[in-house]
């Protein structure tokens, strides 16, 4: 079969991409100006270098902020250089913006006293941190970037002036939340690390008062290990086998969205082939990912028949992905400037035998959860996210299309393959934003990606081996990918084929600063294990 | 509905595994990437391929004997293929025993002495 | 060379003898597991999870995770040891009343995999704890799980006897 070579990297397909330097304070406010438009969404935004100085490159004072407009099809690149003036300011200063903003999804964010805030800076100071620069906050006018400007802030000293709840993140063996809600009759309920049953590793801590969830505060970041700074001076290659260990069960997504902002940053283009193989290993992982989370739902709704029997398919695909790829997770599957090692001729057999037998009791049990009263009035008005909050935090994933927002990178990037097996994005049809639309937005992607998988098989045929040489080429490369819990977004920066900088924005790094305020809106304790299960978050993500 | 979920609960049989007991069997039908396992000596002995790609330097070339040893650690292998993959020689595979486990974290530690024509 | 390929002489005997007796003998009929994250990619928490499952179904052989600390038998450590998870897992091991296991699945708990040289790495986790058995893989895969948690049981015994 011949293989296509398309004139544009072909991710984007059709999509113009431009580069914009403007000095930092405009840089910000252009950001914000975007993303008060519908259509645009912020896909990074960081620091080219997250680690300030220390990388010495001259991206190391670059702020980037990568931009999408879907209705103008363009990515905007744009970079704002924050330059090395460390002019002292009263602290008064920082907290001079108004620190109630107009979002609603501000107003549980206290007003933090200078006292505060001396304190959390004097144990930044402690940490080996730097009295640096400053630049314009965008989190004031964007919330969504509200965790990203406390890494940043703390990883390089560069202070975003005007941050409304500035407070160290990355120590949480050093530093963690106060309390909030204070008063008579208010508890506060400390949780995690370690917590209950087989669970990543995080903290939150509830104030309450009875039943009634007041304020939460997740404090995560205990499992921070310094991805990207790790990678600096690896080929792509090995910086691939980290990308696949950032969140193990969205090895597929992360692989996919690294390739394509390696092979962008590096100059290859990949085939038609490659990345109708991608997509296929990016369904794959949805279907196994959507089934766990049911199996979560129904084992916090305490639904054990249906917990079982999900679980049980949860393996039988797990299986399936290891007969197919060799590896239950995927790993080692999406490959740099190349196609899978893997026998389709023998993987379609396996696959279209098995998943109809899969798909049935699936569906058979699906059937029954929605027309069990216990279950569904557990879910209806639980952990309801407001429409308003999806979209200034920029959420994504099936959290947001639970609350009728139209994200989903396939649609986005991928147009011409998504479309091409018959499917468009989808939101749910009853957009309350609570745990139900987020299961049914899961139960109807179960269909889609079971389709895409089926409809996908054929046309792979044997796949012919291209080894590429990857160029020696000096770039930068965005990639982006729909994991089973929302977008995913890789910037690489690359040099000599070495990699200079990398910037990692898992799914759950959007949904995460939501989940908060979710957990907080008219819940009661006993709801938590059902809003943590809707959500589906993983921490490595977020964590990396 | 309660019976509902009591019929479809049991009508979909019992499939778990006989492991620990009927071990082999068990094992014989899965084929996955577990951790790799070195077949037979290496006899190129100038060639470095292996421990070149290796990641986690989990395969290294033990110089100091007279004819150059291969030493795999599987208890530092992150099962990334990359030595099953590009091995000339076909020294590495995957291994079939996948439930590998030890009491010590010497045992994961094998050598293999190089050079066929010794 | 000791590469693994048949059955290990050790594990004929183990099953001779029977977990039933050993269990009762040193935990009281059934092991109870406290599971900690100490910095993983989710993979190995997926295959942890995947040990209560109908196909493995580990309730079958006396084993059943807990939820704390205090309850439990063996501590389970996954993922490469970060900063942050240190002084945690060195207050869950504290917590744990004895005899108690620590077993360390994964590449990452055993090595560092990956992650070997980043810099909120501490080390491998028998460089904090002692442990009684090592399961390797990215991630390991429930039977190596199985295993390395039977083994550990074992390895008490050997003490024990020595």
């Amino acid at each position: 079969m011949m293989q296509p070579r398309l004139a544009e990297t072909l991710p984007w397909q059709g999509w113009r991409m431009h580069t914009r330097r403007d000095d930092v304070q405009d840089m910000i406010a252009l950001v914000a100006q975007a993303l008060a438009s519908d259509d645009t969404e912020l896909l990074y935004y960081g620091f080219a270098s997250g680690d300030g100085e220390d990388s010495g490159a001259e991206l190391a004072r670059e702020l980037v902020a990568v931009t999408m407009d879907r209705t103008q099809r363009e990515v905007v690149w744009r970079f704002g250089r924050c330059d090395a003036d460390p002019r002292e300011k009263s602290p008064q200063a920082y907290f001079s913006s108004p620190v109630s903003t107009p979002q609603s999804g501000m107003k549980v964010y206290p007003e933090k006293s200078p006292q505060a805030y001396f304190s959390s800076r004097l144990l930044a100071l402690q940490s080996g941190m730097k009295v640096c620069p400053e630049f314009p906050s965008l989190a004031s006018q964007y919330p969504g970037a509200l965790w990203i400007e406390r890494e940043m802030w703390e990883k390089t000293g560069y202070t975003p002036v005007g941050h409304p709840d500035l407070r160290p993140i990355l120590h949480p063996e050093k530093f963690l939340p106060d309390p909030v809600a204070r008063g008579s009759g208010t508890f506060h309920l400390p949780l995690g690390p370690v917590r209950a049953d087989v669970t990543e590793s995080g903290f939150f801590l509830f104030d309450t008062i009875g039943e009634q969830i007041m304020h939460m505060q997740p404090q995560l970041f205990y499992k921070h290990r310094d991805m990207e700074k790790l990678a600096v001076g690896m080929t792509a290659e090995d910086a691939l086998l980290l990308a696949e260990r950032i969140s193990g069960t969205s090895t597929a997504a992360h692989a996919t969205a690294f390739c394509r902002a390696a092979e962008q940053a590096l100059g290859y283009r990949p085939s038609l082939q490659n990345e109708r193989e991608r997509m296929l290993f990016g369904e794959m992982e949805r279907l196994y990912n959507h089934v766990h989370d049911f199996s979560q739902l129904a084992s916090a709704t305490g639904m054990t028949v249906a917990q079982a029997q999900f679980a049980r398919a949860k393996e039988e695909l797990l299986r399936l992905n290891a007969e197919v790829t060799g590896s239950r997770y995927l790993r080692g599957a999406v490959r740099l400037g190349r196609s899978a090692s893997v026998d389709w001729e023998r993987g379609t057999e396996r696959l279209t035998a098995e998943l109809p037998a899969i798909d049935r009791r699936v569906r058979r049990f699906l059937r029954l959860l929605l027309h069990t009263p216990t279950f569904i009035d557990r879910l209806r008005p639980t952990g309801i996210v407001e429409r308003e909050w999806a979209k200034s935090y920029g959420v994504v994933g099936p959290v947001a299309r639970a609350c009728g927002l139209a994200v989903d990178a396939r649609s986005d990037c991928l147009r011409h393959l998504y479309e091409s097996t018959g499917h468009a994005c989808m939101t749910a049809e009853d957009a309350f934003g609570d745990a139900l639309s987020r299961f049914r937005v899961r139960v109807r992607e179960w269909d889609i990606s079971l389709h895409i998988v089926l409809e996908l098989l054929p046309s792979l045929g044997t796949s012919t081996l291209v080894e590429t040489e990857l160029s020696q080429a000096r770039g930068k490369g965005i990639g982006v990918a729909e994991s089973p819990r929302g977008r995913v977004c890789h910037v690489l920066f690359c040099d000599n084929g070495k990699v200079v900088a990398w910037g990692i924005r898992a799914a759950s790094a959007w949904n995460w600063p939501v989940f908060g305020l979710a957990a907080a809106n008219g819940n009661i304790q006993t709801d938590f294990p059902i809003i943590d299960a809707s959500f589906g978050l993983s921490y490595a993500g977020l964590d990396r | 509905m309660r019976a509902e979920w009591l019929l479809s609960g049991l009508a979909s049989g019992r499939v778990t595994t006989t492991y620990p007991r009927q071990r082999e069997q068990e094992l014989s039908r899965r084929r996955w990437n577990s951790v790799p396992t070195m077949n037979g000596p290496c006899s190129d002995t100038a060639c470095r391929e292996c421990s070149k790609v290796c990641p986690t330097e989990a395969i290294t070339r033990v110089e100091a004997q007279r004819d150059a040893a291969l030493r795999l650690d599987v208890g530092a292998c992150i099962a990334c293929g990359r030595c099953v993959d590009r091995c000339p020689e076909g020294v590495f595979s995957w291994a079939e025993a996948i439930d590998r486990a030890e009491v010590r974290k010497e045992r994961f530690i094998s050598t293999m002495e190089g050079g066929a024509d010794q | 060379m000791t590469a693994d390929h048949g059955i290990p002489a050790d594990w004929n005997e183990l099953e001779e003898q029977g977990m039933g007796a050993r269990l009762a003998r040193y935990f009281g009929h059934s092991l109870h597991i406290r599971h900690i994250d100490v910095g993983s990619c989710n993979a190995c928490e997926s295959e942890v999870l995947a040990l209560s499952n109908p196909y493995y179904n580990f309730h079958r052989l006396g084993l059943f995770f807990t939820h704390s600390p205090r309850h439990a038998d063996v501590l389970l450590v996954t993922g490469a040891l970060t900063q942050a998870m240190a002084p945690v897992l060195r207050e869950t091991y504290d917590a744990m009343p004895r005899p108690r296991l620590v077993v360390a699945a994964g590449v990452c708990a055993l090595h560092g995999g990956v992650f070997a040289n980043s810099s909120r790495f501490v080390g491998p986790v028998d460089s904090v704890l002692p442990v009684d058995a090592y399961i390797p893989g990215c991630p390991p895969n429930p039977y190596a799980l199985l295993r390395g948690l039977l083994k550990a049981i074992r390895s008490r015994e050997e003490v024990k006897s020595s």
